[in-house]
């Protein structure tokens, strides 16, 4: 049955999962490009940085002040590293804060029209349960929230090469769980939306108010979110516990945002 | 040897914004049978068709098909059954035959000659679709379309709501055959309509539905009077 309603939906509607896809991919790479600011290894660093390049110009180059850099090019990567890794990690988070918003709202969009009376209407008439359609549906949803993180972890995050001490190697793992828990609760509360609402516009616009109420709040609590601050002061050991906490009231609004879009589409008139 | 009865359907209610569509509504089809339901605009025809297809639910009483019992049989033995209800369903980007080869995909795996096959029984012809969308068709094409969709699957069951209305008589020919076929085969149908004067040639019998209350049936030979009777325009 899965595969009838998946083959139904590639033929019917391959235009609009095709974008869809291609505006993810399209999102996670922009994400991933603008993080990869300067060369990685030490090698690719002297290639590019090396040669007659001064100490003076090198400071001017990359923006750190004369006096951090050292004397010589080995001197300078381990500064440069750090404010790399400073830079990058704040973009991440940035991210983390942006992504949820960004991605939900127009998640909310896809998950109306994928739900819309006419397209579904052939299914159960057909003999495919309501049940399967949903699941069928819901795992494509939250299906290209994953594909989003999972292009961003391999590309950014999982390229990451630079020498880094312990306590960032550690800030660096925790980013990975703490990107996919803030994705997950942005898809959540848009699906949540979805179903209320079921108009396309109007669950873009709640969805993306949503969300960016949670992350202002998040900046006023320490509930949700509130684990960045600890990675960006580099204390993965006080991060990890916020993100537990955040991953739990992820999956918690997940479960209920899910088990609520059931209640509303099991008995919900398609015609 | 008992043969299960192809529709069954007991004391079905439907209440649309407090009003209520149907009443109490009961009666069976059986195997290689053709009937017709009859009634005046807002009698609640479609809806019991909608009902019958499972785009929407009663608020009591239940529906069998094929003798099945639960909810997980009448899924499964909705893939033996053929509807046409509302406005037919069509991908607007696609013309006739992807549109039929899309409906029959999802019953299985589709043949695309079966759906030339079909498509030439009920005279749709290339010139008049040809690479066309739906949309962009002669409505009596869109009907025949409609009726196409209906019998990608070779059903047991036909449910149809006013699928003869917006043909062209030239059109209906080709369908009286397909249908009379299909019948003698040993497909059950109801096809519902306001007038039975293009329903006779297929179907045996009558119901009659009006404000939500389902009588009958009825002998077509018999209909006239018995239209008058409960309120119904024959003609």
């Amino acid at each position: 049955m899965f595969f009838r309603i998946a083959r139904y939906y590639l033929r019917s509607e391959w235009r609009k999962l095709a974008a869809v896809l291609l505006a993810a991919a399209l999102f996670a790479f922009l994400m991933v490009n603008d993080t990869r600011t300067m060369p990685m290894t030490y090698e690719a660093f002297a290639a590019q940085y090396g040669g007659e390049l001064t100490m003076d110009r090198l400071a001017r180059r990359v923006n750190i002040p004369r006096e951090e850099l050292g004397d010589s090019l080995e001197e300078a990567y381990p500064a440069i590293c750090q404010q790399h890794f400073t830079r990058f990690l704040g973009q991440l988070a940035d991210y983390v804060f942006v992504a949820p918003v960004l991605a939900g709202a127009l998640a909310a969009l896809l998950l109306c029209e994928l739900f819309r009376k006419r397209q579904l209407s052939p299914l159960p008439a057909a003999g495919c349960s309501r049940g399967a359609v949903y699941l069928f549906l819901t795992g494509l949803y939250f299906g290209v929230f994953l594909l989003i993180w999972l292009i961003v972890v391999a590309l950014s995050i999982g390229r990451y090469r630079i020498p880094l001490t312990a306590g960032q190697q550690a800030c660096l793992r925790l980013i990975k769980p703490a990107l996919l828990v803030a994705l997950l609760f942005g898809a959540a509360v848009s699906f949540f939306f979805a179903f209320l609402l079921r108009r396309p516009i109007p669950a873009f616009l709640a969805s993306a108010a949503a969300l960016f109420l949670c992350q202002w709040l998040s900046g006023l609590i320490p509930v949700p979110v509130g684990f960045l601050k600890e990675l960006l002061e580099w204390k993965p050991d006080t991060a990890a516990g916020p993100l537990i906490l955040q991953g739990c009231v992820t999956a918690v609004t997940a479960a209920a945002a899910v088990a609520g879009g059931w209640l509303c589409f099991r008995r919900r008139e398609l015609a | 040897m008992l043969t299960k009865e192809a529709l069954g359907v007991e004391h079905l209610r439907k209440t649309y914004r407090g009003r209520e569509v149907l009443r109490d509504v009961t009666f069976r089809l059986e195997p290689g049978e053709a009937a017709a339901l009859l009634g005046p605009r807002g009698a609640g025809k479609t809806t019991l068709c909608r009902i019958l297809a499972g785009m929407t639910f009663p608020e009591g009483g239940s529906v069998s098909l094929f003798g099945s019992a639960g909810e997980a049989e009448l899924h499964k033995a909705r893939g033996q059954v053929g509807f046409l209800v509302d406005v037919p369903f069509a991908n607007k980007s696609m013309n006739v035959e992807k549109n039929l080869y899309l409906r029959a995909g999802l019953y299985g795996k589709p043949d695309k000659d079966d759906i030339r096959r079909l498509m030439k029984r009920l005279k749709i012809s290339e010139a008049d679709v040809g690479g066309k969308r739906i949309s962009l068709l002669r409505k009596a094409t869109q009907a025949l379309y409609g009726l196409a969709g209906a019998l990608v699957n070779g059903p047991g069951l036909l449910i149809l709501d006013e699928p003869l209305t917006d043909l062209d008589t030239e059109d209906l020919e080709p369908v009286y055959a397909l249908l009379r076929e299909l019948r003698e085969a040993g497909t059950a149908m109801l096809l519902s309509g306001e007038s039975a004067d293009r329903l006779r040639p297929i179907c045996s019998r009558a119901f009659m539905l009006n404000e939500g209350v389902l009588t009958g049936p009825v002998p077509m030979e018999e209909l006239p009077a018995s239209c008058a009777e409960n309120g119904v325009d024959f003609e």
